[in-house]
């Protein structure tokens, strides 16, 4: 088994989407947030972080979560997508749902993040 | 006849690993202790995905914290015990180096977010911090063994 994470990004309108694929743990945390940095630097009105086929969410990765919510909601949106066991779970489990807003699919934070 | 991998019936189940104390060999050897994990036992989602998780974040600190100040990397090890009779899986992560949490740099990648999510997952949690290193215990009960990889084993 290959523990590998790849990003891609994606638009919908002005709303860019960084999907990560794989574990998010030490190693694969920071491209991570360089690939949402990359993405937040064009100037989308929202950005999602999309967790649907990660693995599992790391404190590493929850981090990178926190920094880029940070970074980004100075002006513009941020929400991140994860449903199951390894992902929205830790979120909620160590209160970044909080101030993160968090959907179960992308769809539902497209429907929300375009009004 | 068993090899030194597999265990009678009479014994418990045991993880045994040892590797040097960097990412990639962390990941190689959580993936590992993932499959070992959903070979022997019979959990549900969310237990194993917990397991894994709290796994990786004890892996993790051993390699981010435990050999910061050494010129060469050392070793870390990974021991994974079950007892078949009461259902406990107990995983110990330890190192030789010293956890230095309170310098900057460290906490960096995690922001301390470890440990809590140590506590939260698991049923017990122990962290021993001696001169020598530190040795994480990580306790879950009612783990239950699947059934049907033990009689293709003890055959």
């Amino acid at each position: 088994m290959d523990a590998d994470s790849s990003h891609t990004e994606q638009w919908h309108g002005r709303i860019a989407v960084v999907r990560a694929v794989g574990a998010i743990d030490m190693l694969t945390a920071p491209p991570l947030l360089t690939a949402i940095q990359a993405a937040y630097a064009k100037r989308p009105s929202a950005l999602v972080v999309d967790l649907t086929d990660a693995e599992f969410l790391s404190s590493a990765g929850m981090q990178v979560l926190v920094a880029a919510h940070q970074e980004i909601t100075v002006d513009a949106r941020f929400a991140v997508v994860a449903e199951g066991p390894g992902t929205s779970r830790p979120l909620k489990i160590m209160g970044l749902t909080d101030f993160i807003d968090l959907f179960s699919t992308l769809d539902a934070a497209l429907d929300t993040l375009a009004e | 006849m068993s090899s030194p991998d597999f265990d009678t019936d009479t014994a418990d189940a045991r993880f045994l690993r040892m590797v040097g104390a960097d990412a990639q060999a962390v990941a190689r050897l959580r993936e590992e202790f993932t499959e070992w994990l959903w070979v022997r036992f019979d959990l549900d989602d969310v237990r194993s995905s917990d397991i894994v998780l709290v796994v990786n974040e004890a892996l993790s600190n051993a390699a981010e914290y435990a050999y910061r100040n050494w010129k060469t990397s050392d070793s870390i090890t990974l021991l994974a015990t079950h007892n078949a009779s009461t259902g406990a899986l107990v995983i110990t992560v330890a190192d030789r180096g010293e956890w230095r949490p309170s310098e900057p740099a460290n906490q960096k990648l995690s922001r301390g977010r470890g440990i809590p999510l140590m506590e939260a997952l698991c049923d017990h949690v122990e962290i021993d911090r001696t001169a020598g290193g530190t040795h994480v215990h990580l306790g879950f009960d009612r783990c239950r063994l699947r059934l049907d990889d033990r009689s293709r084993i003890s055959a």
